[in-house]
């Protein structure tokens, strides 16, 4: 123990009860999804076959336009565009929007599935770099290809809504591998109350590992690879308990861009995604809170415990380092960009739980767990932590 | 092999079959005793397992099983409840639609899609009970809507003039009024007239939307100059479905695309141009 001003004494014991409480408050909202989530797999849905799901929502499944962004894809693109084709929906349409491609992802579409240039009259609701062609394949009538200019992933989904013409749109991420009846669990939320869902996400899972043939998912195995299997954990926590927590309390602020069904309408109606942020999901999500709360409607975003798609995950430290920075980033940059709902009461819930636990997760939660760990050493040079206390628990 | 297995096994397999062998499945699934566990599965705690019961109950057309969903009618859960009423409506004796209504709890709560699929049942063997619904004032919008839309599909016009009435009623800004003329498009019958000509004046871009949608679908000659005008209207939705409804009035359609496609302001030219395209009609 060193000697020290009493100030810094009182300092140090401030710090430490702040991190000690953020610590708490994180736990307490676990806890608390814990419970929404358990409660919410309690009530789920019976797991039903496909074709007992036909048989239910067949002549009433709303269609659905699958917007696929492409860039650079020409490797697996024609194996994606053959896995969407064969979902299990009644009335589909797969819109592929290649997002000015350096390599040849829009010769091997054009060529692969003998497609032809097309008028189509589409709307200009949302802004995205220009379109350079619309193409449509004769044999093939639920596909149809966007070519534009390069302008990034939201610009491309932007495109791909804009020219969808059905009630409710699926953004997924290229490389999403969809189980074959993804849209018919994905769609139920909006059958069961039709006048109120807004928004559907799903469950999203590891592919590393799995054994795959043409763009679909045939066995499920666990990777070998360290790091995407500490994910398959990962991903399990974040799906089936906090976004099924959240989805419960109604607070889910974030639907990922690997698989959403979204009403079109109601995305035109916010701008649809963001082109000016790396965490254009979570942004879209938040703004049609905002908007529903606005104009005072009821509404629904849900998220459903169903395994819908599957994902690679980054295998490296480098990668996974990337990819997590972007969604800190992404997180930040909503938060930042609609701080004003943070404990607003005007947005209730969402403002209060919903931004509360991104306030204390994402925004404070990296620095104050840092610090926790930056602390213990002069924390314990000031005397104000007990290793005998440790000791003697033990 | 658990008892439990054999159940859902049995009911995996008759879901993936049709015909002679649907019905042999179940013959033989009623011999290994499945519809008694899935009545006994009528009690159990869980929701799901409540669930299971119901929709595999759902498959087996005997008294027993129909008494059992019967009972389940006044379930705690409404969805288990829904669940329930669908499977007896698929059935020969169908309680009455009043009835199921009642025990549904339709009236005091949400309505899902799935309500459209139990009227429609209905529509086909006793319209009469689902036209007295549409024709229930204190029953909740959503659910004569559904009614209407059920009648709709079933293709009955007895209720044309009744839609008519109501959509000609109906405020201009209402949810209901887009509905209506969604409804008296999908019917397609001629006497939908001033309904859908009022719909296309509306300041309710939904309303003219439907509106745009039946009068294509009537193929009703006398909205084409509306809906030449309608291709100038801010909302895209209400120039494409004009647009889409002057192709469906055939050469007097087009002619006015033409026009438009000509001589239109911008977003007309742009609309009509388009469409002519894309439908090959291009001059």
């Amino acid at each position: 123990m060193i000697s020290a001003p009493d100030w810094l004494f009182r300092a140090a014991e401030i710090v430490t009860l702040f991190v000690i409480a953020c610590g708490l408050i994180q736990i307490l909202f676990y806890i608390v999804q814990l419970l929404f989530a358990a409660l919410a797999l309690h009530r789920r849905p019976a797991h039903a076959s496909t074709s007992a799901l036909w048989d239910r929502f067949g002549d009433i499944a709303p269609s659905i336009a699958i917007v696929a962004p492409a860039y650079n894809e020409e490797v697996t693109i024609i194996e994606s565009v053959e896995a969407l084709l064969a979902l299990h929906y009644p009335d589909f349409e797969v819109i592929v929007v290649n997002d000015g491609s350096k390599d040849a992802t829009l010769q091997t579409l054009i060529d692969h599935y003998s497609m032809r240039p097309v008028a189509r009259y589409h709307d200009r609701a949302l802004a995205h770099q220009p379109i350079r062609g619309l193409y449509a394949a004769p044999a093939r009538p639920r596909l149809f290809l966007v070519d534009k200019q390069n302008g990034g992933k939201a610009d491309a989904m932007n495109a791909g809504i804009n020219v969808a013409r059905t009630p409710l749109v699926c953004v997924i991420d290229a490389d999403t591998l969809l189980e074959p009846d993804a849209l018919m669990r994905a769609v139920r939320p909006f059958i069961d109350d039709p006048a109120r869902t807004v928004a559907v996400g799903g469950t999203i899972r590891i592919a590393n590992g799995c054994r795959v043939e043409g763009g679909r998912v045939v066995e499920a195995r666990l990777p070998r690879n360290f790091f995407a299997l500490m994910q398959v954990v990962e991903y399990l926590r974040a799906f089936l308990m906090a976004r099924l927590g959240l989805s419960e309390m109604q607070t889910l602020l974030i639907i990922s861009g690997a698989f959403g069904l979204f009403r079109r309408n109601s995305v035109i109606d916010v701008g649809g995604f963001s082109a000016d942020t790396v965490g254009e999901d979570m942004e879209l999500v938040v703004k049609l809170h905002r908007r529903m709360r606005d104009l005072k409607r009821p509404y629904r975003i849900v998220y459903i415990p169903e395994p819908v798609s599957w994902t690679e995950a980054p295998e490296t430290a480098a990668i996974l380092g990337n990819q997590r920075a972007r969604w800190q980033r992404g997180s930040l940059e909503t938060f930042r960009a609609h701080k004003d709902m943070f404990l607003n009461p005007r947005y209730g819930r969402i403002g209060l739980v919903g931004f509360g636990q991104v306030w204390i997760v994402d925004v404070i939660g990296p620095i104050v767990e840092v610090a926790g760990y930056l602390l213990v050493p002069p924390l314990w040079m000031l005397g104000l932590i007990s290793f005998d206390y440790v000791r003697s628990r033990r | 092999m658990a008892d439990s297995v054999v159940t859902q096994l049995t009911l995996d397999l008759i879901q993936l079959v049709r015909g002679a062998e649907r019905i042999q499945f179940i013959g033989k699934a009623a011999e290994l005793g499945v519809p008694d566990r899935l009545r006994r599965q009528l009690r159990s705690f869980s929701r799901r397992r409540r669930m299971i019961a119901v929709q595999g109950l759902a498959l087996f057309d005997d008294a027993l099983s129909r008494e059992a969903l019967l009972d389940t009618l006044g379930d705690r859960d409404d969805e288990i409840r829904l669940a329930a009423a669908l499977a007896l409506g698929r059935g020969d004796n169908r309680p009455g639609l009043d009835e199921l209504v009642a025990r549904l709890g339709l009236r005091d709560h949400r309505s899902s899609l799935l309500t459209v699929t139990l009227f429609r049942h209905y529509a086909k063997e006793a319209p009469d009970e689902v036209q007295a619904l549409v024709l229930d004032t204190d029953l909740p919008l959503s659910v004569r809507l559904a009614a209407i839309e059920a009648q709709a599909v079933s293709g009955d016009y007895r209720l044309v003039p009744a839609i008519v009435e109501l959509g000609l009623r109906a405020p201009d800004d209402s949810e209901e009024l887009p509905r209506y003329l969604h409804a008296l498009g999908r019917i397609g019958h001629p006497a939908a007239r001033d309904a859908v000509l009022a719909g296309l004046a509306s300041n309710s871009m939904p309303a003219r939307v439907a509106a745009a949608g039946a009068a294509g679908r009537i193929a009703l000659l006398e909205s084409a100059d509306q809906l030449a005008g309608l291709l100038d209207a801010p909302e895209w939705w209400v120039r494409f479905r004009s647009a889409e409804a002057l192709l469906q009035l055939g050469d007097t359609g087009i002619v006015r695309l033409r026009e438009a496609a000509a001589s239109g302001g911008e977003l007309a030219r742009e609309a009509a141009a388009a469409m002519l395209a894309e439908r090959g009609l291009a001059p």
